[in-house]
């Protein structure tokens, strides 16, 4: 304990420097903006903004590159609930109720728990990571090739349980998003599935190409079609920010989300991608009422946005304990620590205590900036909902084709997201919602890699998946909450399953 | 999209500021470069290849008063930026970070090939050598590259091998192990180093070809133990652990290069001037200790010795990839 | 996913539920051409699963999904299909394609685009864009694509740094040498603001019956 006061004194120590402090200010600055702007990702950005850290310490050109990474983790969801175009795979679910909040004039609540919800997500994943870090680590390790794949089974089967509508329109959404993960080079074997030789597609599909598509575009496509109703409802704008029954209603999810996501953060191989999915999917099993969800819960803003946040927060776990990146940002942090000198891998925490502790430190420092930088934000946000739609959506389409093109330069990025927008539109007016498929398409990639791997290294038998504790217990429980999803909708009447829209 | 006026000056400035700092030695009279010019990475930031561009890139910035700014061109295994900028105008302000992979492994495991590694390139000069780094989980119980060859031996077709990705050179540096040694191991293919470290950290997959950068920590924190690196020499960060043709199979060595490349019939002129400004680079104490630090050796080369270093190169590699039989597509 | 929307005509027969018939339809479609599209790859075994074994087995799963969905389209009564606002989606289309072929140089074909920046796409963006919506007004949308494209040229060319092109690479050739990029990013940035700010109060002067709200939107690009 008294350890952990020193070390975290050191941190508070380097982090509150002012140099530091302003760096970790404009680092949470331009990621909520990159985070904000559609398509626009920390990735992108962040190569961009190394060449300017060259003159910085190592310790504030990361605590500045962290900065960029969850404040546009956290820019996302505002994109997401406001015009309903996920930055991200994690504010996929964000969409979903945030959204509909939007809809009704409740954009400046949704907004405002988002933002509540992660600051004191932040606040519990620092201490998890400072408290707990290393010995968290272990649970890296015990994750396999077999674990993952029954994470991602599991993953896939609450994809079923976020649909608001038929079961079996959504089991459809997800195999199909599943099947275009499979299109691009094959990983084991090299050779292109389902390219058709366009050579744009053989490194598959863009996850921001996809959402920009199925989200951003169909929905312009969605509200063009209804001109009257739409200016309606984004006329009444009602509190900008959360009431004391808004807060009691949310605090249980936001704590719910925040366990969650801190576990699933911790996990190297994209463990955080789940972490939203599972949240809402948990909010909504055990809501006293589901159908709310999808229709305005606040629960369902939350739960999946506190999670996301914690999610974002310890997946520095595995880059600062033990010097594996999790995913591509992480990756780049990586090469930055690199040119600056620092060699990451299981010793950075001994070796430059300063940074370790400092970038614990600024982590919460950030998240304490980005609640100040972002609730004064949330009045103008909504104001600019009052902008009429007919200026609203050229702009949108505008910074959606920028957004996108920056990504990897490639112009035929820009035309998938037509061509995405098109099939987004033709679901939405055959009944079908695109979140389920873009789970699927998360997801699949990761659990067809997982399996066939696992399957390698067992030599092809399956009994892997039994044997190990883990992965028999995640596999149990998907089991058990398909099951649960599917119940109540074949009771209800085995022909409502089929219908029902 | 919205920043508080105040609050968006500053930054406006501050990022202002830097990049102009960077840019101030320039309006040199010379007609070459006269603006910016972009190095071609093809791929994704944060790599060995990445990192090696970029200190190669700020330095020569400064030697050159122009910007040189990396980007990033990701995918198909680096030969989408490689034949960006085979295609690319003639005029030095496009240039590629080439790798071992986009001028020798690629163009012969492919059925398509989207260029051609000799012809559609002007070479300007090798930057740097990396070597690679046979560990293995610390509980095998192979202590040497001879006892984990008769390891292997003694149980064939049990034991699993990962690497970064298939055909990267990382994976025939496993394949020509195999097939030198005469020993047989399953190749276990992943996204990337890192989540391949992290499966063989964990006993998982016991056996990996790395990179030696980024498996050096690993190695030094006794969470991997290194076995043999693949250079002709020992590497100069870890000079106790042995060559693998020192232990056991005399002649093999692979290891990653990087060289900048322009494209075809780029002027000499402009070629002369992007390799003095590379070997001026190169010799800046910074990056050379940088470089030294992540376990690469700078190299630098005349444009005709960066040529025939890759077609050597082509000729040692074509009958590994043969017999490893990697094709795609 | 076009489904032939033949359904909705003909609702009174034996179809009670015409968009799960035509939604099922798709994904027959989609399955079977999933499945073909797979076909040449190899399977292989469990051990040694090969590339096509998942794409198979999923359009198996998504063709049974819509075989389903057809089976409830003829017995259970539901859902018509909604009717489909071509005039937006034709034009937003168009928009982004637009946008696509003009940011930079593009083949098509035997020829290739010229590559005219984001100065030149992004306004075609915006207004060949702004048509989709019967509401649309010229004099508007073109104020909007002024002050828009000067705020994103400033946001993601000056201050995120991002590659993208900015203008047409007949101009960066001509100009390269005689003027710093950024400066001329800056300067275009400007004459575009000023020219949008005139064109804004020009659209208030000219026409009293209803006030433009623009000014909005030049604050929070």
């Amino acid at each position: 304990m008294t350890d952990l006061l020193a070390n975290l004194g050191l941190g508070f120590s380097v982090a509150l420097s002012l140099q530091n402090l302003g760096l970790c200010f404009l680092g949470c600055l331009v990621g909520t903006l990159i985070g904000v702007l559609p398509g626009v990702g920390p990735i992108a950005t962040i190569a961009m903004l190394l060449p300017i850290t060259f003159g910085l310490d190592p310790v504030g050109a990361l605590i500045m590159l962290a900065g960029i990474y969850y404040g546009a983790q956290y820019g996302g969801s505002t994109t997401a609930i406001l015009v309903n175009i996920p930055g991200e795979a994690t504010s996929v679910v964000t969409t979903l109720d945030g959204h509909q909040m939007a809809r009704q004039g409740r954009a400046g609540i949704a907004l405002g728990i988002a933002a509540m919800g992660s600051f004191f997500a932040g606040t519990v994943a620092t201490l998890l990571i400072a408290a707990l870090g290393a010995p968290l680590t272990g649970l890296a390790m015990v994750f396999g090739p077999a674990e993952y794949f029954a994470l991602m089974v599991m993953g896939l089967v609450f994809a079923v349980v976020l649909a608001r509508g038929s079961v079996l329109k959504a089991v459809a959404m997800i195999l199909v998003g599943v099947l275009l993960a499979s299109v691009g080079t094959d990983l084991e074997t090299g050779q292109e599935r389902m390219t058709f030789g366009l050579s744009f597609l053989s490194d598959g599909v863009d996850f921001s190409v996809l959402a920009m598509g199925l989200f951003g575009v169909a929905e312009i496509l969605r509200n063009l079609d209804q001109t009257e109703t739409r200016d309606v409802v984004r006329q009444q704008i009602g509190r900008l920010l959360p009431s004391r029954a808004d807060l009691k209603q949310a605090a249980p999810s936001v704590l719910r989300g925040t366990a969650i996501g801190s576990i699933l953060g911790i996990l190297p191989g994209n463990g955080a991608v789940l972490g939203p999915f599972a949240s809402y999917a948990i909010e909504k099993r055990i809501a006293r009422d589901p159908s709310r969800f999808g229709r305005g819960a606040i629960e369902g803003v939350a739960g999946p946005e506190s999670a996301n946040n914690a999610g974002s927060q310890t997946s520095f776990i595995p880059l600062l304990t033990l010097g594996i990146p999790p995913n591509a940002v992480m990756a780049l942090m990586v090469g930055a620590m690199t040119i600056h000198g620092i060699i990451p891998g299981p010793g950075v925490m001994t070796k430059n205590p300063n940074l370790f502790w400092g970038m614990i430190a600024s982590m919460w420092i950030g998240n304490l900036m980005l609640l100040i930088i972002n609730l004064p934000l949330v009045g103008l946000w909504v104001r600019l909902l009052k902008v009429p739609y007919r200026l609203m959506f050229p702009a949108i389409l505008m910074f959606c084709s920028i957004g996108i093109y920056s990504i990897n330069s490639l112009p035929t990025d820009v035309m998938l997201i037509a061509f995405f927008g098109l099939l987004g539109y033709g679901l939405i007016k055959l009944g079908f919602e695109p979140a389920p498929m873009l789970l699927g398409f998360v997801l699949g990639r990761l659990m067809e890699e997982y399996l066939r791997r696992s399957l390698t290294l067992s030599r092809g038998d399956p009994m892997v998946f039994f044997e190990r504790p883990v992965t028999a217990v995640l596999l149990v429980i998907s089991v058990v909450m398909l099951v649960a999803a599917l119940t109540p909708a074949l009771r209800k009447s085995r022909d409502e399953v089929f219908t029902e829209a | 999209m919205t920043l508080p006026t105040p609050a968006r000056r500053s930054l406006l400035l501050g990022l202002a500021a830097a990049t102009l700092a960077a840019s101030l030695p320039a309006s040199a009279q010379a007609p070459y470069p006269i603006r910016p010019i972009t190095l071609v990475v093809p791929f994704a930031a944060g790599g060995s290849t990445d990192v090696v561009g970029r200190l190669v890139a700020q330095k020569m910035s400064d030697v050159l008063g122009q910007q040189v700014v990396v980007e990033n061109v990701v995918g198909a295994g680096g030969n989408v930026g490689a034949a960006r900028v085979a295609k690319a105008e003639p005029d030095g302000y496009s240039i590629l970070m080439g790798t071992v992979a986009t001028h020798a492994l690629n163009p012969l495991m492919l059925k398509r090939k989207p260029y051609d590694p000799v012809t559609d390139f002007a070479p300007i000069s090798l930057l740097a050598v990396i070597p690679n780094v046979l560990v293995v989980n610390p509980k095998l119980p192979a202590n040497s590259v001879k006892e984990l060859i008769a390891l292997l031996k003694a149980s064939p077709e049990k034991y699993n091998y990962a690497s970064s990705g298939l055909g990267t050179p990382l994976h025939l540096s496993g394949e020509l192990f195999k097939s030198m040694a005469g020993v047989s191991m399953q190749h276990i293919p992943y996204r990337g180093s890192g989540p391949a470290l992290n499966d063989v950290v964990a006993g998982q997959v016991p056996i990996q070809f790395d990179n030696l950068p980024s498996a050096s920590e690993f190695i030094k924190a006794g969470s991997l133990r290194g076995l043999a690196v693949t250079t002709k020499e020992r590497a100069p960060s870890f000079p106790d652990i042995p060559t693998v043709a020192e232990a056991g199979l005399p002649g093999y060595e692979t290891y990653t290069w990087n060289a900048l490349f322009a494209p075809p019939r780029t002027p000499r002129p402009i070629i002369d001037a992007l390799n003095a400004a590379a070997i001026k680079a190169l010799a800046d104490p910074t990056v050379i200790e940088r470089m030294k630090a992540f376990s690469a050796t700078v190299v630098s080369s005349t444009p005709e010795q960066l040529a025939d270093h890759v077609k050597a190169e082509i000729v040692k590699w074509t009958p590994v990839v043969k017999e490893a039989g990697v094709q795609i597509e | 996913m076009s489904v032939p929307d033949d359904g909705s005509a003909r609702a009174g027969g034996p179809i009670r539920g015409p968009q799960s018939l035509a939604a099922g339809l798709g994904l027959i479609a989609l399955g079977v051409f999933a499945v073909w599209a797979g076909s040449d790859l190899p399977q292989g075994t469990l051990g040694a699963m090969g590339p096509g074994l998942m794409p198979r087995w999923l359009g198996i799963g998504v063709a049974a999904c819509g075989v389903a969905l057809v089976l409830a389209g003829f017995l259970k009564t539901g859902e018509p299909l909604p009717p489909v606002a071509w005039r937006g989606v034709v034009v937003v289309m168009l928009a982004i394609v637009a946008f696509a072929v003009t940011i930079r140089p593009v083949p098509v074909g035997p020829f290739t685009t010229p590559g005219l920046g984001l100065i030149v796409a992004g306004p075609l963006a915006i207004i060949v864009g702004g048509y989709a919506s019967p509401e649309a007004r010229f004099g508007e949308l073109v104020c909007l694509a002024l002050l828009l494209t000067a705020g994103c040229m400033l946001l993601f060319g000056d201050l995120l740094n991002l590659p993208i092109p900015m203008f047409p690479t007949v101009v960066i050739e001509a100009l390269s040498g005689s003027i710093s990029m950024r400066l001329l990013l800056r300067l275009s940035a400007g004459v575009l603001i000023l020219l949008g700010i005139g064109m804004v109060a020009l659209l208030r002067s000219g026409a009293r019956r209803r006030p433009v709200d623009v000014a909005t939107h030049s604050l929070t690009t």
